[in-house]
């Protein structure tokens, strides 16, 4: 068994002059969720379309499931699921002759669609028509599309982008549930709060190079500014906020002083999100 | 390329075709309107000449010449009623004979014929009418030339035998519920690329030679069966159904590459029915002229639906006059263009769907 699901080295792809993706390495292991975060234009949507064969890199090598991507596409393609960005369903047919076309296209000899349907919380839906479908109850749809094949490595493009919390809720479970049967999955978000919840490891690409990658822990621990923020009540009644460093040598004489001298109402640390540490390491915000 | 996965898109391509109540409407709609349009016209040819006869003298037309085929002479009483009669279309054309034809009173002096057309017949007709009615006269007369003519049509008849004009029509008719086929795939393949969909079938082990061949085969089977009601309805199918299917299957081949092309243009259903429209006309000229009998100018032969239109044409209406080696000119020049179509269409629209999959 190879350990590392998806082997990038040195990747890149050039639309014409621009430069989307500037020679990216990494690795994802079996059974990882890994979290491949960068705001709009970063690279995303050209990284996972090498990774899922869909254009060959100009340059660099990428193994799937130790597969060359470029030589062996189709086979590569049989094994992985893939819930693209924009909602790409056949709006005229149902819910249930859509995963069937690709169960048939995938050659999924046993194939249960209304399993499926219900998975994605659909029950009851699988005969009416998708253009009578809700955005979030497409995007379900979309993620049991990804399924049929009950693919090895699961490829999500901005899965959960726009949906009500009941749907993005219902999809981040579906990917748990993957997780737990082993499966890979490669998750591209600028929610940095999704991420932060489902990834193992994250890696953030700005203007088609990789900036940071680690797992959410360590990148808050190397980046994250620690503080102790607290409220106080001056004499006046005024509330005010007091912020106090937690890496100085003298954090212990400043908490101290502030329980001796004032009157504390709320006391919290606060750590760094994950959105912060890419905004200190690139300079932008992921919503750019 | 795996069967096993191009059938099942297929099948897929079918049920659009049937959910897409515009296009499906339109076809079905193209279907009928052409079937009554075809049993309504004629059936029958009546390509008689209707002639008025004035002479002042007791003669009147009798016997083979009035009753001669294709022609009808009727005598009538007044040279001012003669030409009325031509002005109000009861007849083709008046003759107007001055005297005696048959035994001149005065044998040295010529008789004076008036001929009378009406104003909407061309030159060059009324130049064969004087030429035909000059001899007529003078066979009336007893002054006929002393010449044997021997007619010989070398080649199949195209001009003389008379044709009723439905079948005429008929390849046009055929012609146009192919070229139906290229709208609805054209508009199937937008669709594809517009909504991404064929993003998700290309992430499937499915290759883009597969979504092709799918496509091509939709293509042909739609243009074809459509093709096939029309001329089975009209029963002409029997006249040389060989030569008929075949030549209606290199035209959906044909008219697939195209659909290939227009997709490959098009971005979406308004466009595609704009090119559609473009295409259908250009296509139709060879068809148009079919329904004119006569030399057909070189230029239009150099559209290729000429020679769907034209082997369709000779099929149906000269079954007897031409066979099998006939038809190998027309045949080869439809295997051609039918390759050199697809191989066009399939490699701009290879190229779209790589800008697709880029965007």
């Amino acid at each position: 068994m190879n350990s590392e699901a998806i082997k990038v080295e040195n990747a890149r792809y050039n639309y014409g002059e621009i430069q989307a993706v500037k020679g990216i390495s990494f690795h994802v292991s079996e059974g990882e969720i890994f979290g491949f975060l960068g705001p709009n234009g970063a690279g995303k949507s050209t990284t996972i379309k090498m990774l899922t064969g869909q254009i060959s890199p100009k340059q660099g090598q990428i193994h799937i499931m130790g597969m060359d991507i470029t030589r062996k596409c189709s086979q590569v393609q049989a094994q992985i699921g893939i819930c693209f960005e924009r909602t790409n369903l056949y709006e005229q047919m149902n819910a249930v002759q859509n995963l069937k076309l690709f169960a048939k296209l995938y050659s999924v000899k046993q194939f249960n669609a209304d399993e499926l349907i219900t998975r994605v919380g659909l029950e009851g839906r699988g005969k009416d028509r998708v253009a009578t479908f809700s955005k979030g109850m497409k995007q379900r749809l979309m993620i049991a599309r990804s399924l049929v094949n009950q693919p090895k490595i699961l490829f999500l493009d901005e899965p959960t982008e726009g949906l009500d919390p009941t749907s993005a809720d219902n999809i981040r479970h579906v990917i748990l549930e993957e997780r737990e049967k082993g499966a890979t999955v490669f998750l591209t978000t600028h929610d940095m709060l999704e991420a932060d919840k489902l990834s193992d490891r994250v890696a953030f690409i700005n203007d088609g190079e990789i900036v940071a990658l680690d797992t959410p822990y360590n990148l808050k621990q190397k980046y994250g500014k620690r503080a102790i923020k607290a409220q106080i009540r001056k004499a006046s009644g005024e509330l005010e906020d007091r912020e106090i460093d937690m890496d100085n040598s003298h954090t212990a004489t400043d908490v101290q002083t502030l329980f001796k001298n004032e009157k504390v109402v709320t006391i919290h640390s606060e750590e760094a999100s994950l959105e912060d540490i890419f905004i200190k390491i690139t300079g932008r915000g992921l919503t750019e | 390329m795996n069967w096993r996965r191009i059938t099942p898109l297929i099948s897929k391509d079918i049920l659009l075709f049937a959910h897409d109540k515009l296009f499906a409407f339109l076809t079905a709609f193209c279907l009928i309107l052409f079937i009554m349009i075809y049993y309504i016209l004629p059936k029958t040819v009546k390509e008689t000449i209707k002639i008025g006869y004035y002479s002042p003298s007791p003669h009147v037309v009798t016997g083979t010449a009035k009753e001669a085929p294709g022609i009808s002479i009727q005598n009538v009483n007044s040279d001012e009623r003669l030409k009325q009669a031509v002005v109000d279309k009861k007849f083709h054309i008046g003759i107007s004979v001055s005297g005696e034809i048959l035994k001149p009173s005065d044998p040295g002096k010529n008789t004076q014929v008036r001929l009378y057309y009406s104003s909407e017949i061309p030159d060059e007709i009324m130049e064969t009418y004087t030429i035909i009615l000059d001899e007529m006269i003078n066979r009336m007369s007893g002054h006929a030339a002393k010449f044997n003519f021997a007619e010989t049509v070398l080649g199949p008849d195209m001009a003389g035998k008379q044709i009723p004009f439905r079948d005429r029509i008929l390849p046009l008719l055929v012609f146009f519920m192919l070229i139906t086929g290229t709208f609805i795939l054209a508009n199937l393949i937008t669709d594809e690329l517009e909504n991404k969909t064929m993003q998700a079938l290309l992430s499937t082990p499915m290759q883009v030679t597969d979504v092709f061949a799918g496509k091509a085969v939709v293509g042909v089977l739609l243009s074809f069966s459509q093709a096939l009601l029309m001329i089975t309805a009209t029963g002409r199918l029997a006249q040389n159904p060989l030569i008929i299917t075949s030549a209606m299957f290199l035209g959906a081949i044909m008219v697939t590459g195209m659909a290939f092309l227009i997709a490959s243009v098009a971005k979406d259903v308004m466009s595609v029915v704009a090119w559609g429209t473009l295409v259908v006309m250009i296509l139709s000229i060879p068809a148009v002229t079919i329904l004119f009998p006569g030399p057909v100018p070189g230029w239009i032969k150099a559209i290729p639906s000429f020679f769907i239109v034209d082997t369709l044409h000779r099929a149906v209406n000269f079954k007897t006059e031409i066979g099998w080696s006939g038809h190998l000119d027309n045949f080869s020049l439809m295997i051609a263009f039918s390759i050199a179509f697809i191989f066009l269409g399939i490699l701009t629209l290879k190229r779209k769907v790589k800008c697709t999959l880029e965007e």
